[in-house]
């Protein structure tokens, strides 16, 4: 058993196939102690499978995943001590009470302080009376992050965790967020929800057909991938034939726009060759960046 | 052009096929769903109706024998009592009404409940009538698909059973066609019963539930309506007793085909008004309280899982209780009539009884017979672990600190204590049943009338355990096969000439008949390892595989 002294999980080279399909290629990425990390990518990218691979709900092809140390699929109890998970689908026991759902998950876990859970039902309006099956969409997902907050596990892993939620909840979750993450706890949270993912996250995580394409700081991130630049010239236009790293120009009546990747250096220099009245550089949004690795190819599930 | 301008220059209206068009597409989509299970429903139907009807000449071959077996069937309960009232039953025709239809009118109208249920609200519980329903369609449409399907399956079954029965029988056209619209009748009137009831209540299964309800309850005046002390009117308060009132075009009534017609159709209008006034996932009667109110609290998962079992526990105990009682009422009855007809008990050695004039060993005919109602309550509790996997309920509790084999063992102790109780509960009204009309069974026999049955309950809890491990998808509905078809060839050895390397692969062929015949300890210990190896093999396959959603 390797203990890494702050990393609290990692996927080591873990490949899963399902029949033909290849649901994880190779993926390797750590979370260190504290962090929250969002994991982005298309329908039928691969979080779910990651995340229940991290689980030991499904078994990896190859490779191994470990948490605190301990391999998922061979000690998932140990595992499971330490964490808490909110799955993205949660189907409940049509005739038990939201209650009594939460005690029963509460017991098996092991305990759980109940003013912690008092604190959460309240702060998610839920109403713990009723029967399983009345429950809407929405009331099943706060059951699930209840039952996953309120055990205040050192690690939360989450598969869309807002969805249902509306968006007053979802506000609220990203608070939730916040004290999770002053408390110490990890997360690792799967989502569509781009906005959620740029304010929360210390890092983001893209998967593309169980290909880890990029994963880090969303500072990196951006460095890494292309700015906007928009110019004010008056005059001829600026000569843009030698500089490297620039697409998508655009040039008419006296404004600029063009993409840059790499240091801005040679491209102000060349700008500086004709008279520019005003120049903003704007770094990408999360969704631009999502765009940029998903715009053009149809992944594998589209096509 | 390309993809998107074709979508978009088309209108609405162009995409659009006709209201018939749409209805039929809808018709085979409500024909699908139901195909499987009913090809398997009417295969089954027709070939063990054919089988009674075919071996009838071998079994009987002169008029003598015929004259006597209805002589000293006709009017006594203890036969009655199993396949209903016996009319002119020394005739072809009324012997298959009344030899095949006794045990397959409560099959075929189970059959009719859970489909009309399953196309009426199975969709619906399950959100996918949504997407349907947010098209074109509206939901009279969909609720008469659901109706008109059902009632395709009735008559592709009744032309099946016409032609198979005329082919290897000497059955007439009006005996084979009295006995298929029979039971075609039990099937439409129960298949409106279920399109109706799932409208009253909350859910499918709850209705399912009240409706095998109704069907017990029908099957349980049938079998008193046997008795003498039971006014002749009796039998026309239910379907069950409409079947056997069909009796033979000669002796018999066609009352019982008005009365079935006519009561689906007015099952099916009441159904059809209210399933207009019901909002979707709403019920009209038995509604879900808005708040439960204070709840017991839920503090292990042994709690929980014997919470989830109980109702079934307590059904399969009711319908186990109910008829070994009624059976352990008409015992002594039978035992009077076999020291009356000596030469009858050879007939009955067919079944396996060695000593018929005991009524014991009725009893211990009866019991056997009543074995599946454990072994099915077992089935149900393997299929039901399946359930909790495939829905993803399993997922949410085994990312707890919690064992795969902590929790599927658990599951399994608490469907064996469901086995002990069912089965202790039917040898003790046996007991119960032969005390209110004379000698008592003795409080030992009873015991270990019920004890003989839990092995091999046990057995069919390792099998499905040891599917559920290996390939999950095919729990339920592999187990239930494999126990419904080794019943039946136990069954139809006292007809046909089965081979015997397979009549040995049936469990149900090595059951001893307690309390008729001793306890065979041996194939009782060989039941109990086999079925604990099932479950221990299959807990270490469980261990190691995926867990696999729908
Ligand atoms: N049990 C399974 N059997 C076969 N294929 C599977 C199974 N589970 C997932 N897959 C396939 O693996 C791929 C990844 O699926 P996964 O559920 O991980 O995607 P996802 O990123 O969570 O997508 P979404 O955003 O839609 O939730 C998909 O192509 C999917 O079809
Ligand atoms: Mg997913």
């Amino acid at each position: 058993m390797a203990h890494h002294a702050s990393s609290v999980l990692e996927f080591d080279r873990v490949t899963k196939r399902f029949g033909q399909t290849v649901a994880l290629d190779d993926l390797s990425m750590t979370l260190q102690q504290g962090e929250v990390v969002g994991l982005l990518g298309s329908n039928g990218a691969g979080k779910t499978t990651a995340l229940r691979v991290l689980l030991g709900l499904i078994k990896p092809t190859s490779g191994q995943a470990t948490v605190y140390g301990y391999d998922s699929w061979r000690d998932p109890v140990a595992v499971h001590r330490r964490l808490a998970y909110v799955p993205s689908e949660f189907n409940v026991w049509p005739n038990l009470t939201g209650g009594q759902i939460l005690d029963l998950l509460g017991a098996i876990y092991g305990g759980y302080d109940e003013e912690i859970r008092q604190h959460y039902t309240e702060r998610f309006v839920f109403d713990p009376n009723k029967k399983g099956r009345t429950y809407s969409k929405g009331n099943r997902q706060k059951i699930a992050l209840i039952a996953a907050l309120m055990t205040r596990a050192d690690l939360l892993v989450m598969d869309e965790p807002t969805s249902g939620l509306d968006p007053i909840l979802e506000q609220e979750f990203q608070s939730v967020l916040r004290e999770a993450k002053a408390r110490g706890q990890t997360v690792l949270l799967s989502s569509h929800v781009l906005s959620e993912v740029e304010t929360a996250c210390d890092r983001v995580a893209i998967l593309r057909n169980g290909r880890l394409v990029e994963y880090g700081t969303l500072k990196e991130l951006r460095h890494l991938s292309a700015r906007t630049v928009e110019a004010m010239y008056r005059g001829t236009p600026p000569v843009l034939d030698q500089v490297p790293g620039i697409e998508d120009i655009e040039i008419e009546d006296g404004l600029l726009r063009l993409q840059v990747t790499g240091s801005t250096d040679l491209l102000i220099k060349a700008l500086a060759t004709s008279e520019i009245t005003s120049l903003q550089v704007r770094e990408p949004t999360l969704e631009e960046l999502f765009h940029s690795y998903y715009g053009e190819e149809p992944t594998r599930d589209q096509r | 052009m390309t993809s998107a301008e074709i979508v978009t220059s088309r209108t609405a209206e162009e995409g659009r096929s006709t209201p018939l068009g749409i209805w039929l597409v809808l018709l085979k989509h409500h024909l699908r769903l139901i195909a499987p299970s009913g090809m398997i429903w009417i295969i089954g139907l027709v070939l063990t109706a054919s089988v009674v009807a075919g071996v009838w000449i071998d079994t009987f071959p002169t008029e003598q024998e015929r004259l006597a077996l209805a002589q000293s069937i006709e009017g006594n309960p203890a036969f009655e009592a199993m396949f209903g009232k016996a009319i002119q039953i020394h005739t072809i025709e009324g012997f298959t009404l009344w030899r095949a239809g006794g045990p397959l009118f409560p099959a075929i109208v189970i059959w009719g409940m859970l489909a009309a249920t399953r196309l009426a609200r199975g969709d619906e519980d399950r959100g996918h009538d949504e997407l349907l329903l947010g098209g074109v369609l509206s939901r009279r449409a969909l609720f008469l698909s659901a109706l008109v399907t059902p009632l395709i399956f009735a008559v592709a079954y009744t032309i099946l059973t016409v032609v198979a029965l005329m082919a290897i029988s000497d059955i007439s056209a009006s005996g084979a066609i009295r006995f298929a619209c029979g039971m075609a009748g039990g099937f439409t009137f129960f298949a409106a019963l279920g399109a109706l009831l799932v409208q009253l209540t909350p859910s499918r299964s709850s209705a399912v539930r009240i409706g095998l309800g109704v069907i017990g309850a029908a099957l349980a005046m049938r079998i008193l309506s046997v008795l003498e002390q039971m006014p002749e009117w009796l039998p026309w308060l239910t379907p069950f007793g409409w079947f056997t009132e069909i009796g033979t075009i000669e002796v018999g009534s066609n009352l019982p085909f008005l009365l079935f017609g006519a009561g689906t159709l007015v099952l099916a209008g009441v159904a059809t008004t209210l399933a207009q006034q019901r909002e979707i996932h709403g019920s009209l009667l038995l509604g879900d309280q808005e708040t439960a109110g204070p709840q017991p609290p839920y503090k292990s998962l042994w709690w929980h899982e014997v919470q989830q079992s109980r109702p079934a526990v307590i059904g399969f105990s009711l319908v186990g209780v109910l008829l070994t009682g009624i059976f352990g009422m008409v015992a002594n009855d039978f035992a009077e009539f076999i020291v009356d007809f000596p030469a009858f008990a050879a007939f009955l050695g067919e079944f396996g009884l060695s000593d018929p004039g005991d009524p014991s060993a009725y009893i211990g005919l009866i019991i056997t017979m009543l074995v599946l109602v454990p072994a099915l309550f077992a089935a149900g509790h393997v299929a039901a672990i399946r359930e909790e996997e495939a829905t993803g309920r399993l997922t949410v509790l085994l990312i707890l600190p919690l064992e795969r084999h902590r929790w599927l063992i658990t599951n399994v102790l608490v469907g064996l204590a469901g086995i002990v109780i069912i089965s202790l509960l039917v040898g003790f009204s046996a007991m119960i049943g032969t005390s209110i009309t004379g000698t008592m069974l003795a409080p030992a026999d009873a015991l270990s009338a019920g004890l003989n049955l839990i092995p091999i309950a046990v057995l069919f809890t390792g099998l499905g355990v040891l599917i559920f491990g290996i390939y999950p998808q095919l729990t339920g509905p592999l187990l239930y096969t494999v126990l419904l078809t080794s019943f039946l060839l136990v069954l139809l050895d006292a007809f046909l000439d089965i081979p015997g390397w397979l009549i040995t692969l049936s469990p149900f062929e090595h059951q001893p008949m307690v309390p008729g015949e001793a306890a065979n300890l041996t194939v009782s210990a060989i039941f109990l390892v086999l079925g604990v190896a099932g479950v221990i093999i299959g807990a270490i396959a469980f261990r190691r595989r995926d867990m696999m959603m729908d």
